[in-house]
Formats: structure tokens, C-alpha cells, sequence
């Protein structure tokens, strides 16, 4: 356990300092409850204890009990929690409120886990190619991902506009994950 | 003889408790998260004294895993007290294999330096940070460095190394040469020489600084942009030794060493201890050199 998290640990530190990068998370020796993929419980076993609260945005009820029973971390309404599980990219409402961090204190800005359907490196069907540019990023790197529309990312980019202030990304599929930490510029088109 | 296992047993894998280990990762992944601004963190006490290394000792303890393979320098060399304690410590607590070759170690922690072999996409380099507030020699009050951070205002700092330089003739800076990162925060790169803070910019391997005593995490990730602060017409420079030579390996283009003899003579030495070793057992390691302005 002790040193799954280390390694699990190792993959997201990998994965916000070179956004855009595909990772992925070694197989977890307790599968996870469905819908919550692979790598969102993974990520939610490694970083939460009772000290950060979490919101679970559109799963059903015992997600969020799963976290909290499995982690300790207290559930808070999205405007207060530092962890921000999404189960799909229509929820907007929750990304709206997420606390974006204040200009004193801009690591109070919320961890953003959302759970896609599919994340390569390579043209997927009826996708959004993704290109991000920022620190991490040698020019620019280019993925795709499916479940995810611009209404979500043109509210992101409204929410990450005054950096150091904004929310960190970090989109999970299975086991896969990529990270799109605030520092980054993103840009998307439709396949 | 009743041996006493008990509490060599007794504690966790790489020291710190899980708890810990967990707080100081999350505030690693937002020092990442937003280059060059230091995140507060617990900084918890240590078998050290604070301001010994303790800051990146809870950053290496935090990431390092079994597979890991350590290197840790102090000014250049793995065989100085500091250097030496640390990596033993490390090793007893986690059981994970040392070395001294930079090209061969996956974490590195380091003090006042970043080693001359260029490190890679799989290396991260830990600073062990004295004074991580770039703006405490203008301004002596957290709270008014943390708003001066928080508005993007550095004209002290414009002003000190322009009065620097109208009474000296020169920027003054000698370590710790101030630069902006991802053209937003000011950092202190720790007490590096200069002739280190060009690598700095957009390299390939993860640099993590971490302040015990000051408690801050802040981080640089790779192929990120850090600008030494400099006028258009003053440009930063980078140490120059005129043409001297290593005494031990006869090679110049590294950050040297001046030693003093008894007889009140001296040499000069790459600082270095591996990259001297390279030099002179082998052919060069690649290195990525800063070109002074005209």
C-alpha cells in the first residue's frame, strides 16, 4: 500500500510536470466502485486525507462515501472543496464555483478530477484535439480526448484567466491520466 | 545478547508517516502547478536542525520510493559531512541504492549547486533552500513580500540591483542570483552560483526547492522559462576564470574551485567532484554552456 502510493505519486508528479503527456497508473490492488474509473480513485487515494475536503460532482451518493471511508477526507459543497471529482464534463455549475485560489494564496485553488472517456495520443473518434503550450511543454503537445466539449474548457480558460489564480486539471480515462495544471494555454479543436 | 530491534523497525518506510509524506505531496503537485510560487507547508521536525537540509530532506523523503537511485551533492561534491550524513540517513531509511554518477542517479539532492552533466526527462533535482524569499533583503516583513509576490510588484528588487550597480559597477550578486519564472514570480534559485543559473531554463529534468526553516515548497518544471534579472544595457553574466584551468584535469568551461596551498599559493579546481572524476578518467559529458555577452 505504502509504496503503491509512492509510485502512484511518482506517475501524477510525472504527469502536472509535463502536461499534455499521457501516464499511466499501475493496476490497483482494490479495483474501484463504478462508476469512479480507475485513475480518479487512484488519485483520490493518494492525495486526500482529513485534513482536504472533496466533492463528488454528479456520482451517485456512495462515491462519495467510498472516498470519505477509504480516505478520511470530508465532503464539502464544490465552492469549498480543495478536490473537485467530476463524473462528466456537463456539470458546469460545479467548475463555475470552485475556488480558484486567492492572489496572497494561489495553491488554495481546487484540484479538478474529471473522468473522461477516452484519452490517446493518437485521433480518437468524434474528439476535441487538445493542444497545450506553458511550463512543462517543450512548444506545444497535442492529444485527444473524448467527453470533454468546449463549453468546459472555454469556462476553464475563463476561470484560469488571472493566472497564478485557477483550478488544476487533471483528466483521468481507465487508467490513464493527463494533467492540465493552470499555467498552461489551451487550445482545442473539433474532429 | 538481547539485540535491540525493536526501533530499528520502528519507523516508516523513508521516515516520515504517511500523513505527512501526503500533505507535502499535495503541495508539491501545486508548486508545480504554479512555477516559482512558495507554497507553505508543515515542515515537520526532523533528526536534523532545521536549516541543515531539512527542506529537502522532506521533499526526497516525500517522493522516494525502492527503485529510486540517490545521489546527493553538497557544493559540487558527494564526500563532503553534510552530503555524506544525509544520503546515509536517506539510505537507512529507505533502503533504496546510492550512487555519485549524475547520469546514473534518478533523484538528486543537492546544496548551492546543480551539477554540470546536463540531467534528463527521468531525473529530478531536489535544492536543500536557506532563505527562499528573493524579496526578504528589501523588504523584511512576510506579509508585504507575500502582497508584493501577489501583485507582481519587484521594483524594490529593480532598485536594488540598479544601486548595486551605480556604486559598484556590477550587479553584486554573487549566489542566489534573483530570477523570474514563466515571466510572473521572482525566485530565489537558492545559493547556486551563476554560472548554474542559465540550466535553470527550459531544461529536461524536474527541479524542486524546499525550505525547512522557512517552510516552502516551490518548483520549476521542465522546459520552463527562468530569466535572470538583468538591464538591457547590463547584462547577466556568468562567472569567468580568463582562460585558468583545472589543476587536476587541465579543462577549463566548468564552475571552478580556488584553492589556497600552505605556501600561500593556489590552484584551481572543477567543483564538481563527479564531473572531475568524468574528466579525467574519460571523454567529456555533454553540458550545456552559457555564452557571456559581448
Amino acid at each position: 500500500m505504502l509504496h503503491d502510493a509512492q509510485a502512484d505519486f511518482r506517475v501524477l508528479l510525472d504527469s502536472m510536470a509535463r502536461p499534455g503527456q499521457l501516464r499511466q497508473f499501475s493496476a490497483p490492488a482494490v479495483p474501484s466502485p463504478a462508476p469512479l474509473n480507475i485513475a480518479s480513485s487512484i488519485v483520490a487515494m493518494t492525495l486526500l486525507d482529513s485534513e482536504v475536503e472533496h466533492h463528488a460532482t454528479a456520482f451517485p451518493d456512495g462515491i462519495s462515501r467510498y472516498i470519505t471511508a477509504n480516505t478520511g477526507s470530508p465532503t464539502a459543497t464544490p465552492a469549498d472543496a480543495a478536490f473537485l471529482f467530476l463524473s462528466d464534463a456537463t456539470h458546469l455549475e460545479a467548475l463555475a464555483a470552485a475556488r480558484t485560489g486567492e492572489l496572497a494564496y494561489p495553491e488554495l485553488g481546487a484540484t479538478v478530477v474529471l473522468q473522461l472517456e477516452a484519452l490517446s495520443a493518437t485521433p480518437l473518434p468524434n474528439s476535441l484535439a487538445l493542444t497545450t503550450t506553458g511550463p512543462g511543454v517543450d512548444g506545444a503537445l497535442t492529444f485527444h480526448a473524448s467527453g470533454i466539449d468546449s463549453a468546459f474548457l472555454t469556462l476553464l480558460a475563463n476561470r484560469n484567466a488571472e493566472f497564478p489564480l485557477g483550478l488544476d486539471l487533471i483528466l483521468t480515462a481507465g487508467n490513464t491520466l493527463v494533467s492540465i495544471p493552470r499555467s498552461q494555454k489551451l487550445s482545442w479543436e473539433v474532429q | 545478547m538481547i539485540e535491540n530491534t525493536k526501533f530499528q523497525s520502528a519507523y516508516n518506510f523513508a521516515f516520515l508517516d504517511e500523513r505527512t509524506k501526503r500533505e507535502i505531496r499535495r503541495k508539491i503537485l501545486k508548486a508545480v502547478a504554479v512555477p516559482g510560487y512558495q507554497v507553505p507547508y508543515s515542515s515537520p521536525e526532523m533528526p536534523i536542525a532545521r536549516g541543515w537540509g531539512t527542506g529537502g530532506l522532506h521533499i526526497t523523503l516525500a517522493i522516494i520510493g525502492r527503485e529510486d537511485t540517490l545521489k546527493v551533492i553538497d557544493q559540487g561534491s558527494d564526500a563532503s559531512v553534510n552530503a555524506c550524513s544525509l544520503r546515509q540517513f536517506i539510505e537507512r531509511m529507505t533502503g533504496c541504492a546510492t550512487t555519485f554518477d549524475s547520469a546514473a542517479a534518478s533523484l538528486i539532492q543537492t546544496r548551492h549547486r546543480i551539477p554540470e552533466e546536463i540531467l534528463t526527462e527521468q531525473q529530478i533535482l531536489v535544492f536543500q533552500v536557506p532563505q527562499p524569499e528573493i524579496l526578504r533583503s528589501v523588504e523584511r516583513h512576510e506579509n508585504k513580500t507575500r502582497l508584493m509576490h501577489a501583485e507582481a510588484d519587484y521594483s524594490k528588487l529593480w532598485v536594488s540591483l540598479y544601486e548595486a550597480y551605480v556604486r559598484y559597477g556590477s550587479l553584486m550578486r554573487g549566489a542566489g542570483y534573483p530570477v523570474r519564472v514563466n515571466g510572473r514570480f521572482m525566485m530565489s534559485p537558492s545559493p547556486i552560483p551563476r554560472w548554474d543559473v542559465p540550466n535553470l531554463s527550459g531544461a529536461r529534468c524536474l527541479y524542486l526547492f524546499g525550505a525547512g526553516r522557512e517552510k516552502r515548497i516551490y518548483a520549476v518544471p521542465p522546459h520552463t522559462t527562468v530569466e535572470p534579472l538583468e538591464f538591457e544595457d547590463v547584462r547577466f553574466r556568468v562567472e569567468d576564470w580568463h582562460g585558468t584551468l583545472c589543476a587536476y584535469s587541465d579543462q577549463g568551461q566548468a564552475f571552478l574551485d580556488e584553492i589556497y596551498e600552505e605556501d600561500s599559493t593556489r590552484k584551481f579546481v572543477v567543483n564538481d567532484s563527479n564531473f572531475l572524476d568524468k574528466l579525467r578518467g574519460g571523454p567529456r559529458p555533454p553540458q550545456r554552456l552559457f555564452q557571456n555577452p559581448q
